[in-house]
């Protein structure tokens, strides 16, 4: 969408343990109410089971899991949303749908690209990998998660 | 865009041979059947019509020498002997080998094989030769019909534009029926900017001046077309007969003079008489008037040339006859992409789905009128998905061809003689069933002819038939097809298997195993039975895969043996792969589906009960072992009280009963892949979705079955 005018990217920031985070709009597919979740028996703390998604089955993830961030006991569940992801269109091979959720979506943000500012080199809150910069936004800093690098598959096999 | 073409080309092509082995073997069977030598010769200009479209010129090569052979055959001058059937098979393999996977050895392949062609037919004329007239013999129908004069006059250039001749000369040809005559230019032309050949064309079609114009768009500047008249003119013979006297002539054709010509022929009231076949007439003509042959450049050579009028004529009629059948045949039949009906049977499944979902929905608000629609909604669908199923259905017989070829070919190389015997090649299989069956059934022929099959002497010794058998058997039962390939060889000795299972490792000489456990020893990888590895078979590799291939396709094998009679294999298969009857029950909270086929039977269990017998399950007066679903796949929280038991079987009819929390009921699931997060999950196999729109985990129960075995042995 955004990405036509080739100087600004649009992104969707949510809410992760009160902190916002953002993907790309265009990996977005959807933004759905939590729904019923379906266990997977024997799968990684990560993976939350499958979901719905109009007849088709897709996995649910937690991101925070994956990214080390530690679960907020404050927050309630049953007020999260699903974003639906497609990641990995780099590859037609690693293309996938995914889910996971987040405690509340914020915005659509428009930023220029010259104000992404990168993430220190290692960081003590998200590992490096899994971001691709930080933008700042009505006085918040924004950081940008790198969905195919999160979502991908090899995450679920460990 | 042209890559696009070229698919349709080579899947054509593929097809074209595949018809073209088939009446190969049949005439192996039958030699000198018109039908099939007829066959043969029609794939073979087929495929060098379009091949020289898309610049395959080996393939032009080859087949036009092998069409020249059959022509010979059809005329009665060669005969199918051995050495031609087994070379045009050869041809087959090449062709396809050059199409689909040419690598830089082709050169030498073609080579060799054009020298075998020769010593079989050395008469046959070399292969470079001008453009030939294409003599297509069709019928078409008057309306709307009209007749065309082109010429193409290319410039030098044109070969640098990017444009090649022969693709412009097969639009016209294609462009509709009639006659194309290439020409010289003359010392008098003026033609210092032209290619140094240019061609007529006259041709009666059903397009349209315009659409025709759209075909030449871009040599626009080297074609021209002149619309002789509004009707067919080759059903005309004299019409017929000027044009074939014109192709004789030196001369460019006066498209006046002809066009003038044509429409004194149209008033006349016989006009629409027969249809008759150009070649016959050109050539009568062509004899008449041997003096208007001026130029040796004129006689353009007809790879028909050394046949009678009368062997044309009826090899024509032929051709007509068989042309029409074989529309007729088509007529009931059309292609469709795979990927269309993967499609509709997507469709299908979320009918299904929401089916279901209506049911709920009707039983909640219970009105009557609802009730009676979902009647006949789960009727209908019922009929749809039936339907549906069956579209994607191909009978067995579709991989046949590859089995008799293989029967053949191998045999002859071991110098056996085999009769290949077939029965219910008509029974049908979903589509991916097939295409993934090929190769293992392909294998286990394989082994029968290789090993199952005793040498000549050997059979002589025992009193056998020279000839032996492998049969081929295909049937229905219940909502599964079996598949047996029976043959009546040396069987196989459970003895000898049972010392080289020791050999190797794979049990130990304590063991006591049944006949058919050791007739299993042959699926476990790196167990090769073959006293002496062949270049066939016999690499250790092999009855594992096959193996492997059944289960996948949710198949059971099963071996039968008996020495010095022959083996029996048998291979049972579900008719489709999508849709599964399934017990629902639930674990938990979690619902997880067990396919119907597996289940022996249900019954309610406590704790307490089977404390008392000592963990396990009395099932038919035995002791079974009991799998508890719940710790087994690490669900937390507490089991009820009551709790239900599903007896399964799996490998030599042997039960186990996995304890559940409730059974629900049967569900017709719609298989989904959890996706590729989920790949490596080692007990759940898919998923579908219920009526409400919760999903539901298929359970492998086999490997869960195989996990505990596993597990018990380490323990």
């Amino acid at each position: 969408m955004g990405e036509t005018y080739s100087n600004t990217i649009s992104y969707l920031s949510f809410y992760l343990n009160g902190e916002l985070y953002a993907f790309k709009v265009s990996d977005v597919i959807e933004v759905i109410e939590l729904q019923k979740v379906t266990l997977i028996p024997k799968t990684p703390p990560h993976i939350l089971g499958v979901i719905n998604f109009r007849g088709e089955i897709l996995p649910l993830i937690d991101v925070r899991k994956i990214c080390g961030l530690k679960t907020d006991k404050n927050f309630d569940e049953n007020q999260s949303v699903i974003i639906v992801l497609e990641t990995g269109k780099e590859t037609p091979e690693n293309l996938l749908t995914v889910s996971c959720m987040a405690d509340a979506v914020s915005d659509v943000i428009d930023v220029k690209m010259a104000d992404i500012m990168s993430i220190p080199d290692f960081d003590t809150k998200i590992k490096a990998e899994y971001t691709e910069g930080i933008f700042e936004h009505n006085g918040d800093y924004i950081t940008i998660l790198n969905s195919s690098a999160i979502f991908s598959i090899n995450n679920g096999k460990k | 865009m042209l890559e696009q073409f070229k698919q349709k080309y080579l899947d054509e092509v593929n097809d074209l041979l595949n018809d073209m082995e088939d009446a190969l073997l049949r005439l192996e069977n039958n030699p000198g059947s018109a039908d099939e030598i007829n066959q043969v010769f029609r794939v073979m200009h087929t495929i060098k019509g379009t091949s020289g479209m898309y610049e395959f010129k080996t393939v032009e090569k080859i087949t036009h020498d092998v069409e020249s052979i059959y022509g010979k055959i059809r005329d009665n001058s060669l005969t199918v002997s051995k050495e031609v059937s087994a070379l045009t098979l050869e041809c087959i393999d090449l062709l396809r080998k050059l199409l689909n996977k040419p690598d830089e050895n082709d050169d030498a392949l073609v080579n060799e094989f054009m020298a075998q062609l020769k010593l079989v037919a050395p008469s046959i004329e070399p292969t470079q030769k001008q453009e030939e007239v294409p003599q297509k013999i069709l019928e078409q129908e008057a309306e709307g019909v009209a007749t065309y004069y082109v010429l193409f006059t290319p410039e030098s250039d044109i070969a640098n534009r990017g444009i090649n001749i022969k693709s412009i000369l097969g639009d016209i040809e294609n462009a509709g029926t009639g006659i194309t005559i290439p020409r010289c230019w003359k010392e008098t032309d003026d033609c210092a900017d032209k290619y140094y050949m240019f061609w007529e064309a006259v041709f009666s079609t059903k397009k349209s001046y315009s659409e025709l114009e759209e075909i030449f768009l871009f040599v626009s500047d080297e074609v021209k077309i002149t619309k002789i008249a509004d009707a067919d003119l080759f059903v005309n013979e004299d019409f017929v007969a000027e044009i074939t006297r014109l192709q004789a002539l030196d001369d460019k054709i006066d498209v006046t003079g002809l066009a003038k010509f044509a429409n004194s022929l149209i008033v006349k009231p016989d006009t629409k008489k027969t249809i008759k076949v150009i070649t016959e007439a050109s050539k009568q003509t062509q004899k008449e008037t041997p003096e208007t042959k001026t130029s040796p450049k004129a006689e353009t050579k007809t790879p028909n040339q050394d046949r009678t009028e009368n062997d044309i004529a009826l090899a024509a009629e032929k051709i007509i006859s068989k042309t029409i059948e074989n529309s007729d045949a088509k007529a009931g039949s059309i292609k469709v992409e795979s990927d269309k009906l993967d499609e509709l049977m997507n469709l299908v499944s979320e009918l299904v789905t929401v089916k279901a979902e209506l049911f709920l929905l009707s039983e909640q608000y219970d009105i009557p009128p609802l009730g009676r629609i979902c009647e006949k909604v789960d009727k209908i669908s019922n009929r749809f998905k039936d339907n549906a199923l069956s579209i994607r259905l191909v009978p067995i017989e579709s991989m046949m061809l590859r089995f008799q070829r293989l029967v053949r070919d191998l045999s002859n190389e071991l110098g056996k003689k085999i009769n290949f015997v077939t029965e219910g090649t008509d029974t049908e299989l979903d589509k991916t069933i097939i295409d993934n069956l090929t190769v293992p059934l392909m294998h286990i022929i394989r082994n029968s002819i290789d090993h199952g099959i005793e040498s000549l002497e050997r059979r002589r010794e025992l009193k056998k038939p020279d000839a032996g058998i492998i049969k081929f058997t295909a049937f229905y039962s219940g909502s599964n097809v079996f598949i047996q390939v029976q043959d009546d060889g040396a069987g196989m000795d459970p003895e000898y298997l049972r010392q080289k299972g020791i050999e190797k490792g794979f049990i130990k000489p304590t063991d006591r195993l049944t006949e058919k456990q050791l007739y299993e020893l042959i699926f476990l990888p790196g167990f090769s039975t073959a006293k002496k590895i062949t270049g066939i078979s016999g690499r250790g590799v092999g009855m594992d895969v096959v193996k492997q291939n059944i289960i996948k396709l949710r198949g059971e094998i099963e071996i039968d043996s008996e020495i010095d009679l022959g083996t029996i294999i048998t291979i049972k298969l579900p008719l489709t792969l999508s849709i599964v009857d399934a017990l629902l029950v639930s674990v938990e909270n979690t619902l997880l589906l067990i396919p119907v086929y597996l289940i022996e039977s249900c019954s309610q269990i406590t704790r307490r009960q089977l404390a008392k017998d000592n963990g396990r399950f009395i099932y038919e007066g035995e002791p079974r072992t009991i799998i508890d679903l719940r710790n087994e796949l690490e669900f937390l929280g507490k089991p009820p009280k009551q709790e239900n038991v599903v007896i399964v079987k799996y490998r030599d009819g042997k039960v186990v009963g996995l304890i559940v929390d409730k059974i629900i009921g049967e569900h017709q699931a719609v298989l989904k892949s959890l996706g590729k997060y989920f790949s490596n999950q080692e007990y759940i196999s898919g998923g579908s979705i219920l009526g409400d729109g919760s999903i539901a985990l298929v359970l492998d129960v086999n490997k869960l079955i195989k996990q505990m075995e596993k597990n018990n042995v380490t323990d």
